[in-house]
């Protein structure tokens, strides 16, 4: 066992890389589970990894438009 | 439309924007950093490397990344959330120039020293020093939540890049990464904020007052610091540092050998043992936030230690019951549930370490102190994996490190209830003694 194998045996806990073979089952798996082309799997997991920051943003905005009719508020107004 | 930087219009509290934020910087880079497996057949076929050279730009990526923690946690103390920021845009164009590589020397610089090392910058480590000046009373919570985005990470974008190298190519795959993390950049631009008093806010959103009038907790913990090495010269640290040391053994223990444990030792096929560790990669996020949680309500240290007792309990019932000789657990089933234990408890040992620290420590060096208790960690998960493999040449199985992985548990659980928290948290100070249950 060499010393850079050892190094590489963070696999998975701290983000290091995955081992292929462990890579290739799940792609077996996931391909006898769901029976999608490659394409479809791309879009999908893009899309909901674009919508996160999207959502984000979105919420915040949403948000932020909330609560300022409630500072012009003709209450507040002098 | 108003910078979020310089909004401060009420609703939400800010700070769970930048918990959003940091669970998605964590998401892609652990995410991408996964799928640097789903490379080495296609690169090696290209370029003719058998496996080991690109294991090397994997190892040494390993190495600076760890080592280098320290240092970028201390940058993180000193220049704050800007230091998360630049090293984010390093790790997306490194990722992205990878597509470029042609020759091994080039992966090894690129991926196992620049980026690693803007890895150690845009860490889990740094994003939790952050959202400790955001959150006291939720402070593991947050933690919990951001750990569980760096699981998540893995198991979205791991599959996302093995399909896209089948519909296109690795480069196009390395470009597509890239991009992917550069996503996080203005998120992190937009959102990440130093502390809540730059937004005029309170840790919590809790109300503005008097110093800790709002949540009744004080801010400022009896062994506060701006040194690392003044951390290093007190006990709490050591007590959650070594234990720590015991979480790298076990979880990389675990990440190196289980596969080959349940396929020499127990028996089972290379596709159930693989089923099986990806179990236990799957319970991670769920055990990270569940602790996280639990800890905002009880005694930080009790959980922490019954992390590590429930653990190594998960080996004893690993190896015990077909030493006696039971057979329902020496079978698939007593497997099946030590992946599912251990894997509730792999990465939930983050967030209580570190909000333990914030909370004895404080938070103005935070990120170096956490830094170089992951060197802890490292070290002791590189030392466990070399002798697992000694001991298991010399005998013939893995019994024998799984049981010494499985007693320093063990030890650590006691470490880790022997800390003095009611004494040196910040929780307990000017605090009703009856505030946290459980202590």
């Amino acid at each position: 066992m060499s010393a850079w194998a050892i190094l590489l045996s963070a696999a998975g806990h701290h983000g290091e890389a995955a081992d292929p073979d462990l890579l290739e089952w799940i792609k077996g798996f996931l391909d006898h589970a769901f029976d999608l082309g490659p394409w479809t799997v791309v879009a999908v997991l893009g899309l909901l990894i674009v919508s996160i920051p999207v959502s984000i943003s979105a919420f915040y905005l949403w948000q932020q438009r909330r609560s300022r009719p409630k500072a012009d508020s003709p209450e507040d107004r002098p | 439309m108003t910078s979020p930087a310089n909004n401060t219009n009420p609703g939400i509290y800010y700070g769970w924007y930048v918990v959003a934020t940091c669970f998605f910087i964590a998401m892609v880079t652990t995410g991408a950093r996964g799928a640097m497996g789903i490379f080495v057949i296609p690169m090696s076929e290209e370029f003719e490397w058998n496996r080991s050279t690109i294991s090397i730009a994997g190892a040494l990526g390993t190495l600076f990344n760890g080592m280098a923690q320290p240092f970028f946690g201390r940058w993180f103390d000193r220049q704050g959330s800007k230091v998360i920021i630049v090293n984010l845009v390093i790790v997306a164009l490194g990722t992205a120039l990878l597509s470029l590589t042609f020759h091994y020397l080039f992966l090894m610089f690129l991926f196992g020293v620049v980026t690693s090392m803007a890895l150690s910058g845009a860490s889990l480590n740094n994003a939790s020093a952050l959202l400790a000046r955001w959150f006291l009373r939720k402070r593991a919570t947050v933690l919990g939540l951001i750990s569980g985005g760096a699981s998540t990470g893995s198991l979205v974008l791991v599959p996302f890049g093995i399909y896209l190298i089948q519909a296109t190519n690795w480069r196009i795959t390395w470009v597509a990464l890239g991009m992917i993390i550069f996503l996080a950049a203005p998120l992190a631009l937009a959102f990440l904020q130093d502390s809540p008093a730059k937004r005029g806010l309170r840790p919590d959103g809790d109300a503005a007052g008097p110093e800790g009038a709002a949540s009744g907790l004080s801010s400022i913990p009896p062994l506060d610091t701006d040194r690392w090495r003044e951390s290093f010269r007190s006990l709490p640290i050591w007590q959650v540092s070594v234990p720590f040391f015991v979480c790298g053994a076990t979880t990389f223990l675990l990440a190196f050998h289980f596969v080959a444990f349940a396929q020499e030792d127990r028996g089972l096929s290379p596709t159930m043992a693989g089923a099986i560790f990806a179990v236990m990669g799957g319970m991670n996020a769920l055990g990270s936030i569940g602790a996280g949680m639990l800890s905002d309500r009880f005694s930080r240290k009790n959980l922490l230690a019954l992390v590590y007792f429930t653990r190594g309990s998960a080996y004893m019932l690993l190896l015990v019951p077909p030493l006696l000789g039971i057979p329902f657990l020496s079978g698939d089933a007593g497997v099946w549930i030590f992946a599912v234990v251990a894997g509730l408890s792999w990465i939930a040992t983050n967030p209580l370490s570190v909000s333990l620290t914030a909370d004895v420590y404080g938070l103005r060096a935070l990120g170096a102190i956490t830094g170089v208790s992951f060197v802890f960690h490292q070290v002791g998960g590189a030392g466990a994996v070399l002798l697992a493999g000694f001991l298991n040449d010399v005998t013939g199985s893995y019994t024998v490190p799984f049981l010494a992985a499985g007693s320093m548990l063990f030890v650590a659980a006691a470490c880790a209830f022997s800390i003095n928290e009611r004494k040196y948290s910040v929780r307990y100070q000017a605090q009703p003694a009856s505030a946290f249950a459980g202590d």
